[in-house]
This record gives C-alpha cells, structure tokens and sequence, in this order.
C-alpha cells in the first residue's frame, strides 16, 4: 500500500517540475473492471441484483451538500465528480473529468470535461453544472449550507483560492473564488498553495456534480426519484428514507459498458443481527459486520473484508471541570495510563491508536509519534505534577453503549486509582453540552468522539483535528468563552469577525497549538514529499505532546461479503465502494 | 386457571366491589388466593426474585462492573463463572442478579410513584366531582394521547439516563390508567350505603375517603400494581433496546438482553439468561395479578 | 349531541397535545441543526457555523421568528393541511411522510389484529369451555408468555426459522405481500395472549350467567347455546378491546419495522425525536393523538350501541362510556409504553 502511494504521489506530483496533464485512465480499475470479452457494443447489459445493507441510519436526503448518510450513497453510484478515488484510496482517476492539468506552480488545475458525457436525461455535463455545484456548496447562506459545516469546511483542506472567505462570508464576491468554467469543457481550479492532496479531496462526497436546471426548477422534489437528474453509474428507482434505495443503472452514463449489475438495493436501518441472518441466508451480498461478532463467528470469518484505518475513537478535553486537566502533564499522564491495545480488543475491529493519524494506513506516519502504554512513567508524571497522592476523578461523556467505555474506566481505576464517570447522553444533549465548559469543578471531563476520513497525512493533520480545531482546544475555559462571544457578534460582519476571531485563537490558544497551526499549512503548501512528511510529522508531534485530544483506537470497517460478489473494493470512505465496479461471478 | 376465577377481565380493568369489606373478608380473600396454585407459585417466585434482588451485593459471586481480560465469552457452567461472562469478561450470573435489582427497582418504584398520582388524581376527581373531575378527566384525556416515547426520549434527554429518569418516564406513561381506575371506583362507592351511612354519622369528607372508599378501592388497585409492575419491567426492555434505558455500568434486564440479541447466533446463552429470568418474573407477577383479580372477585357469594 | 360533545373535546385535547409537545420541544436540550452538524463533525471538521450560516439555517427552519409565531404557523400549517417539509428529510412535507408511512403501518396492524382474532378467539374458547384441562392449562400459559414476550424477540425467532433455516419468507424490505408476513406475525404474538386471556374470562361469565343456566335447563342443546347466547354477548366487549389495540399497534411497530426493513411510521416518529426535527415531531405526534382518540370514540359508540342496556337508554349516558373506558384502559392504555418500547 505504501508503495502504491509513493507511485502514484510521484506520478501526479512529477517532482513539482513541468508536471503535464497525467491522464490516470487504464490504471487500476479499467483492467478489472474490463467488460466479458462477449461483445464489445455491451450485448451483454448489466443485469440481476445485488443488495446491500451497509448502515443502519436512514438516508435523510439525497442531497450532496447535506450532511447525512447520502455519503454512503451518492458518491457511490449516483453523482459522480470530477475524480473517482482509485480501489486503494490513494490516488483518482478520471470520471466527469476526462483529464487535467497541472500548472507548474502546482497550484492551478485545468479540468476537462469528458466528451460526450451526459446527464441521465440527455443534457452534457459541462464545466459550468461543475463550477455551479461547487458554488451552491461554498454559498454561505444558500440551500448547500445545510450544515454541511462538515462538508464545505472540508473545502479548507482542499485550499482553494477564496474558497474559505467564501464560504465564511468575509468575501462576497464569487469572482474572488479560485473556480472557473472557462468553456463548457474546461474547469480551472486555483489553489491558494500547492496542495498534495488536492485531487484526492476531489473525490469527496460534497464534491460530486449537481444538475443545475432540475435543482433550480424544483428545490424540493429534485431528488425525488422520479424526478431524478444524476451522472452517475446508477438512478435512484425508489427510495424510502429509512428503509430502502433501490438504484438501476444508469444507460446514460458514461462508462455503462462496464456497469454489470443492474440493479442495487441498498437497504436501511436495518437491526444489526436481522442483517446477518439475512446475510448468512442468502438475502444480502455486502453487509456491514460488527467487529465482536465476527470474532464469535468462525465461519463468518471467513467471508469477511477489513478496511482499516477507517476512522479514530478519541477522548477531547472539555473545558471547564477540574483544572488538574488543563495541567499537559496529568493530560498525558491519563494518555500513558491507557492499555490502547486491550481496549480495541474489547471493542473489536481495532487497533491500539496510538496517535491522532491512524499510523496503520496513513503513509509517512512514524512511530516516533506513539505514546507508549506506560503506567508507571504515568504515576511519576503525576508526582511531577504535584498529584503524586491522587487525582481528582473524571467524567466522559459519549453518546451510545461500546464495550471501550467501561474497560477504560477500569484500565484508569487500576492504574491511577480514579473513577471514572461515564455519561451517555441523549445526542441534543451532548451536541449541546460538549463544548460548553463543564460546571462541577471537581471533576476533570472529557467527551468522547470519532472522526473518519482520507488516509493521507494532510488530511489527517490540516483537516481532521487540524489547526482551528487544536487550536480552539487548547484556548483556556475563558478565552474559549471570549472566542464565542465573537462567534455570536452579530455587529461584525463576516470578514471583521473572520479577522476577530484568527486573532482571538492566535494569541490566546497555547503557543505550540499555534505553531502547530503555521506547520500544519506550510506542509500542505510544500511540494518536496520528503520535506513535506517530515514538516507533517513536526506538526503531529506538537500536537500529540499538548495531548488536549487523546487518542484510543484506530478504528476499521468490517463487510461481509457473499462468495460470488466482485469487485467489492472498498476504501476507507463512507461510501466504501463504486458500484459501478460490483459483479457477480458466474456459477 | 383454578376455581376461583370469575369475572372477565384480561387485566386491571373491568372489576366490580359491589359491597363493603368486613373484617373477615380479608381472611376469606387469602383462602381464595391460597387455593389458586399458580398465584401461590407466582407468589413464591416474586418473593424469591425480590429477595435474590435484595440479596445480590451478598450474593452475587462477582463484581457486575468487573472486567476480566481475557476471559470473554466463557460459556455458561465455566468454572467460577455459573453463567458464563460476556463480551468484557464480565460475569453473566451477577450481572443478572443485579439486573433483577435494577428492573424490579425500577417496575416496583414506577408503579409506586403511578400509584399515589394516581391517588391523589383518582380521589379528588372521583370524590370532589364537578369542575374538578372534568378537569382531571381532561388531563388524563391529554395524556392518554399523548405518545409515552416522545416523553421517555426528552425526560432521558433532560435528566440523563439514568434509573430515576427512566422511573419517570414509565410513571408518567401509566399514572393516567390508575388514576381513572380509582376515580371510578370513588364514584361508584360514594353512593353506597355503607358510605352515606358514614357521611349521615358525621363522618368528615378525609374519613369518608379514606375509611371507607380507600379500602373499598384497594382490591382493584392491587390487580392493577400486580400487572403493573411487570408491564413497567417490559418497558424498562424495550427503553434499553431504543437506547434510553439504564446507562451503564448499571445492569439492567433491557440491557443484558439487548447485548445478548447481538450475539444470539453465536452465544445464544447471553441472551437465553436474561430472557429466562425476564419471562419466568413476568409468568409470576401475571400469575399473582390472576390470583389477587380471583381473590378480590365478590361475585362467588 | 353526544357525538359532537365529543368530538369538541378531541380538538381540545389535541391542541392540549400539541401545545405540550411544542413546549416540551423547546425545553429539550439540542436542536435540529446542532445534531445535525455533529453528525457531519464525524466526517469532517468540528467547526461552528458562521454566523451568516446560522442565519441562513434559523430562517430556513422557520426559527427567525418568535417561538410563539413558530408554533401558530405550524398549527396553521396543520389545521389547512399543509405542515411544510420535514427538517429531516427536506424533500418531503410531513403530511407526505404520514400519507405515505401510516397506511405501511395500519396494515401490519390490521394484520396483526385479523390473525390475533383468529387465533386468540378459538384458543379463548376452548380455554374455558375445557376448563381446567391441559387445554386450558396449555393455552393460558402460552398466552401468558406471549403477552410479555417482546416482539423484537419474537420477530427475530421468526427471521431465524423462516428466513434463515427454512428460506420460505424474505427477511426484510417490502415489495410484496410476502414481506407482509414475518411483520404480522411478530406483531400479533403479544395480542394473541391478550385476547385470548380476554376471551377465556369472557366466555367463562356468561356461562355463568343466569340465561344461560336458564337455557339450559330448558333442555337447549348446548352447542346452540354456545353459539347463539353465550358467544356472542362473549365477543361484544372484544370490540372495546380491538380500537385502542388497532391504535396501539398502528403506532407501536418501531422495532418490527427496524427488523423487518418496513417503512412505516413508527420510525420516522423515533427519528423526528430524537433528531429534534420540529414539524415532523409535531405532525407525527398529533396524528398518533388523533388516532387514539378517534379510535376511542369510535369504540365507545360501538359500545353503546352493542350494549342492550346502555341501547335502552338512549342518551347513551356516561355509564356506557365509563365501561368503555375501563375496558379500554384494560386493554391497550396501561401497557402503552410498551406499545412503543416492547410488546403489546
């Protein structure tokens, strides 16, 4: 895998020096993916189904810019983006885009759009349905902030020109913004600084293509399905939010030659065990599994697939609470006391995370970076910090059940001799209380939390935890307070308080956290690979030594998968997979 | 079931007192839930169950918090562990007895807490009648229809989850049954001979309440708790399967059950455990409720 | 008169209802928005919005006006029809969402109900008519352990036998009356031991009864008794039972809608809740209130109108709504929150 990502980094970076257009096509997936030599016209169309029951949310919408489970969905099959990700998640491949340019600088893109590509009822794709999705998505105001907080700030990791002023309101003009449709076929992109992992991040969810003439006649009942106008490999046929999606292929779409299954039935909400009964009889081809069963489950076992490095469990400082917490050496201290390994034993489908990157699948990660599981280095930190005859005890507030919950408790009980309060909160409550500082002083508090993304070093330093975030996290209960009372000034307008509040987190956030975010943005912004790792790898130290976020487990996704499906390829993505790839082997 | 049984009735509901208790009533009531073998077993179970509740911090072989590395999944008559452990190691046998503390806590306690509203509902409105009574009425109209689970969800929201949160849910989901229950009651005996006797004696509106309706209203009232109670129990589950039941590392039936139903194709005893436990006090309580309905059933004169 | 006496106080109450669900709506701690962004944060960034971004979202979801206003326009909205789209699930108004989920779930209640009369109805009589033998003994005690069996449990077994080990009935999803079954069947397990419980001590008092004694006596063959006296004032009260059991379940399928992959109500109304997502909550939880209470009207007036005596009178006097009413909270109202957290 490391050396799959060192090529293709090479390939598409080309050393920084007179990098050309790289058409990616024929690398990867077309070979697998190459239709049954039975005709090359497609004689032989897709056909059968294949149903999937991958997660046991509802899918809310159907809306890219919306931040729900439409990420399991819509990159899947039904929008397609500029980029597709390649199988291993390192690198793209063309899609709506034919094929770029890189500009020498790196930091300008040229796109073409894909001749002949059109919209499931006929219309082009052009550069312009591009640059108007990717506006829809920065308008702060418009139908793409749906709190899609999660989606458009993912933008700030992609550095585009203006993007974030955009977005934020500090600039209003969309010609400042570094997206273009020069003709109906070329889309330039231009990027604040070079960016490594720039396509990579094309190949978001929120960065698929929407149908701009459907979506401006019906702002509703445009994703209806009948009424559905996509790019994708497949259209939605029916759709009942919290039970089923049922897709057809799309005969339109591009690349339909290749397409082997005809239609997919995503099915929804469905109880965990119903799933694997239903799996084990036939009735489902790709299920998502739970990591403590398949370990029961002998037979299971085989059929099943791991992504790993799919996404991080952590526990967050709170503000507020007993100040020993704001104390770097208790924090660390607590982070020492922890059996990462026995907790993701407990927990299955993990690993110990050892660091806020999960350094199992990031490349360039090094173990320099650790904490190591130490608990008498624990104790003497603690006599260091004047609580050699104890700790005040500790709370953790989390949302659901998980089995790392209680083995925590107890891994802390026996080490540092502290109880540890779990709190499960109902969801409003915690999305409520986790970022207000927490009342009773005598209890140092923490949340817990997740965060999956792309396994680039980037992404998991500049935009998962990444500079505001450590940033507002070491801010001190007061300052963090003064930072929101600028948040909620309404006499400011957007680029005043944009100017407010990097003011307020430059001065008042902890020295290293600032300096954490300067290297954060200068490794993005540096095109020599090994500089740029090791600037990454300053800026993660910085940010592991303050230890305001712990990490616990690196966490990956298991499927199970019945024998005859392939092309199941999945990456640590929500969407886990292209349909477009799935077939079924004969007999 | 046995002889005694007489009136229609699938529960608390339609159950008529047509004359006032003497003494011996009472003496005569026993007998007639002591020939009812079921009730008696029932009985026997019950107090059993809230005995071994009672007793589990003695007799309980292990801490139900206790994690053993290592030990996971152990399948039942494992040495040291009777009923083997679950996924964390953790002994199934105490985390059962404790979760009997728990859900008999919890069916016990919200009945209770159902109970007195419900008095206090019930005999004002039954008694005072008027304006009051359709005020009441109108209130346990609302509250009929008004979805128990959206209540669960925003007390569990506000007061966490945890047991206290969930007594409440479950009360305010069944005080509105009781209340009319007694209030019926109240309305019917304030007609009564025996009780215009005591009002013509001078005997104050609180006597009248409580020396001759209260009585007059008890049998009912202990068909219903006798029913109650499980039913609270089965809503203590079903809470714990949506998530707002007991947080942990409080065990609760719900709870074992609802962990269990994920490993029910791999270690079906995780869940056969708690669901033998759960069935066997709910078969008891409903045989006792029968026993009590037959007991206080006066139409055998 | 009577009728629309009553009809009066179901709008009061449910404006009471909704007025409560309103308020308790306020009082909860989180909003739609903020859940909503800290599912994103999984994915993303933990980032606050920006205050234009907040602005855009309060005027969106109708919250740039006082609450009061908020609470007026959506009881507006409701009274002519038309609450708005769903927070949630944008592209859909909540009347769509009823329209479209409810008759899901009133037919797996319908079901459920048809099969339990089926079942319950002869096992009840044969319950008492041999009673005290094994018959009796066997019935009652399944009946028993069915009523407090909770029926993610039964569906589950069901998913297990038919799906899994015999392969006869498709698991989840619902495109054909095939999905239909398992649902049904988890559902009706509960009703079953009700009824049939019901019906046992039903039929065992009008045996009881003078006029059947009487008959007796007078020589009538017993089948004809049977049937003609005994059972049929034995099934009257079962109507009091039926209503609220109808609604009770109508709304009570979260989990075998979970299980078996059915689209109905029940989770949408489980997710508007927790998902803080106000017209949706509002609109659900009205239109449960409604059923219940249109379901109970319309027991107490079959009540009346069975019931010689309350017939005689025909003021249809508040004896035979009270007898409706205790039958009633006999049978679906205490175990209400069960309806939607376990059996029944």
């Amino acid at each position: 895998m490391n050396g799959g990502i060192t090529v293709s980094r090479r390939l598409f970076l080309g050393g920084g020096i007179g990098v050309t257009g790289l058409t990616l096509a024929g690398c990867g997936f077309e070979g697998q993916d190459e239709p049954e030599p039975t005709g090359a016209d497609g004689a032989e169309g897709p056909s059968g189904t294949m149903r999937l029951a991958i997660s046991s949310g509802s899918i809310d919408s159907l809306d890219p810019h919306y931040v729900n489970n439409v990420m399991l969905v819509v990159p899947a099959g039904l929008l397609e983006g500029l980029v597709l990700s390649n199988d291993e998640g390192n690198d793209v491949v063309p899609a709506a885009a034919e094929s770029w340019e890189v500009s020498e600088d790196a930091s300008t893109y040229t796109f073409t759009m894909r001749a002949g590509a059109t919209w499931s009822n006929g219309d082009p794709v052009t550069a312009g349905d591009a640059e108007w999705s990717f506006k829809r998505l920065l308008t702060p105001t418009g139908a793409g902030t749906n709190y899609a907080a999660g989606a458009s700030s993912y933008l700030s990791g992609l550095g585009i020109k203006g993007a974030t002023e955009h977005l934020s309101g500090a600039d209003t003009d969309w010609a400042n913004v570094g997206i273009s449709a020069s003709d109906d076929a070329t889309l330039v992109v231009e990027l604040e600084a070079p960016n490594s992992d720039f396509l990579l991040l094309m190949s978001h969810y929120s960065m698929v293509l929407l149908h701009p003439a459907s979506l401006e006649a019906m702002p509703q009942d445009w994703m209806q399905p009948e009424n559905w106008v996509g790019n994708g490999a497949y259209v939605p046929q029916t759709w009942s939010p919290t039970s089923s999606l049922k897709m057809v292929a799309n005969e339109s779409y591009w690349d339909f030659a290749s397409v082997r299954v005809a239609t997919i039935d995503m099915v929804l909400g469905m109880d965990a065990t119903a799933t694997l009964t239903s799996f084990n009889s036939g009735d489902l081809d790709i299920v998502s599994a739970n990591a403590t069963v398949v370990q029961q489950d002998p037979e299971l076992q085989e059929k099943i697939v791991e992504v790993p490095g799919y996404g991080i469990t952590y526990l967050q400082r709170m503000w507020g609470g007993h100040e020993a917490i704001n104390d770097e050496r208790v924090r660390r201290a607590l982070s020492m006391a922890i059996d990462r390994d026995a907790l993701a034993a407990v927990t299955g489908g993990s690993e110990g995370g050892t660091t806020l990157i999960p350094g199992n699948t990031v490349p360039g990660w090094d173990s320099g970076l650790a904490v190591a599981y130490d608990v008498d280095g624990a104790l003497a930190l603690l006599d260091e910090a004047g609580f050699g005859d104890g700790l005040p005890d500790a709370r953790l507030q989390f949302t659901f059940e998980s089995p790392w919950l209680e083995a925590l408790a107890e891994q802390w009980h026996e080490a540092l001799g502290i109880t540890l309060h779990i709190e499960l909160l109902e969801g409003g409550v915690h999305t409520e209380t986790r970022w207000a500082p927490f009342e009773d002083t005598s209890l140092m508090s923490f949340y817990g939390g997740t965060f999956s993304g792309l396994t680039t070093m980037s992404n998991w330093v500049n935009n998962i935890f990444g500079p505001d975030y450590v940033r507002q996290f070491s801010l001190s209960t007061e300052d963090w307070l003064a930072h929101q009372v600028i948040q909620a000034d309404e006499s400011l307008d957007g680029a005043a308080k944009a100017a407010a509040l990097e003011e307020s987190l430059a001065t008042n956030s902890d020295p290293r956290a600032q300096e954490f975010a300067e290297l954060a943005v200068q490794a993005r912004g540096t095109v020599d690979e090994a500089e740029r790792t090791q600037t990454f790898l300053q800026a993660a130290a910085l940010r592991e030594e303050m230890a305001f976020t712990i990490p616990l487990m690196w966490n990956s996704r298991l499927f199970a998968v019945a024998d005859d499906v392939e092309g199941f390829a999945p990456r640590a993505a929500p969407e886990t997979c292209y349909y477009k790839y799935l077939s079924r082997s004969e007999g | 079931m046995t002889a005694t049984v007489k009136a229609p009735a699938a529960g608390p509901g339609p159950i008529t007192i047509s004359l006032p208790p003497p003494r011996s009533e009472w003496s005569r009531r026993a007998a007639r839930f002591r020939r009812n073998r079921l009730a008696v077993l029932g009985l026997a179970l019950v107090a059993l169950a809230c005995l071994t509740a009672l007793a589990a911090p003695l007799i309980a072989p292990h801490h139900y918090a206790t994690i053993n590395p290592g030990q996971e999944f152990l399948p039942s008559f494992s040495p040291g562990h009777l009923m083997g452990t679950d996924l964390l190691g953790r002994d199934v046998l105490s985390r059962l007895l404790f979760s009997l503390r728990t859900a008999l806590f919890v069916g016990i306690m919200a009945e209770l807490l159902s109970l007195i509203i419900a008095f206090a509902v019930g005999l004002l409105a039954g008694y005072k009648g008027g304006k009051i009574d359709q005020w009441l009425m109108a209130l346990t109209d609302v509250m009929f229809a008004f979805p128990g689970y959206l209540f669960a969800v925003l007390l569990v929201a506000v007061l966490g989850r945890s047991t206290w949160a969930v007594i409440l849910a479950l009360t305010i989901a069944s005080w509105v049954g009781q209340s009319r229950l007694l209030r019926a009651q109240i309305m019917r005996m304030k007609t009564l001979e025996f009780v215009e006797a005591g009002r013509a004696m001078g005997a104050g509106p609180w006597t009248l309440v409580m020396r001759y309706m209260v009585p007059g209203a008890l049998g009912p009232v202990l068909v219903t708790t006798s029913f109650g109670i499980p039913a609270n129990m089965l809503a203590e589950a079903g809470l714990a399967i949506l998530g707002l039941g007991v947080a942990p590392p409080t065990p609760s039936l719900g709870t074992m059950i609802n962990e269990g139903y994920r490993f029910v194709q791999t270690n079906p005893e995780l869940i056969a455990w708690p669901v033998g436990v759960f069935v066997l006090i709910m078969l008891a309580f409903t045989w006792v409720g029968d026993g009590v309905r037959d007991a206080f059933d006066v139409d055998e004169s | 008169m009577y009728i629309g006496r009553r009809l009066l106080r179901v709008v009061l109450c449910l404006i009471a209802v909704s007025m409560l669900t309103f308020t308790l709506l306020q009082l909860a701690p989180g909003d739609f928005a903020s859940i909503q962004a800290s599912g994103g944060g999984t994915v993303g960034l933990a980032q606050e919005a920006t205050s234009e971004q907040q602005a855009g979202l309060a005027a969106r979801y109708g919250e740039d006006i006082p609450v009061w206003q908020q609470y007026l326009k959506f009881m507006a909205g409701a009274v002519t029809g038309d609450m708005g789209p769903s927070y949630k699930y944008q592209h859909l108004d909540v009347e769509e969402i009823i329209a479209g989920a409810f008759p899901i779930s009133a037919s797996l209640a319908v079901g459920a109900i048809l099969i339990s009369v089926l079942v319950a109805v002869p096992l009840g009589i044969l319950a008492a008519v041999r009673r005290k033998s094994v018959w009796d003994w066997g019935t009652m005690f399944a009946a028993t352990l069915g009523h407090g069996l909770p029926n993610y449990l039964a569906g589950l077994v069901l998913v297990i036998v038919f799906s899994g080990m015999l392969s006869l009935l498709p698991p989840f999803g619902w495109d054909g009356p095939a999905n239909m079954i398992l649902p049904v069947l988890a559902l009706s397990i509960a009703p079953i031991g009700v009824l049939a419980r019901y019906v046992r001590n039903s039929v065992l008092e009008n045996l009881r009864e003078e006029y059947v004694v009487a008959a007796k006596s007078k020589g009538g063959r017993s089948r004809t008794i049977m049937v003609r006296h005994v059972l049929r004032n034995s099934m009257m009260p079962l109507v009091t039972v039926l209503g609220p059991m109808f609604a009770g379940l109508a709304t009570g399928t979260i989990f075998v809608e979970s299980i078996f992959g059915v689209p109905g109500l029940g989770r949408y109304f489980t997710e508007a809740a927790v998902g803080r997502d106000m017209p949706l909550l509002m609109g659900t939880t009205l239109f449960f209130a409604a059923l219940l209470m249109v379901m109970n009207l319309v027991v107490d007036l079959i009540y009346a109108l069975l019931d010689p005596r309350v017939r005689a009178d025909l003021g249809l006097t508040r004896t035979g709504e009270e007898s409706a009413r205790r039958a009633r909270d006999a049978g679906s109202g205490r175990r209400r929150p069960v309806a939607v957290g376990g059996a029944s």
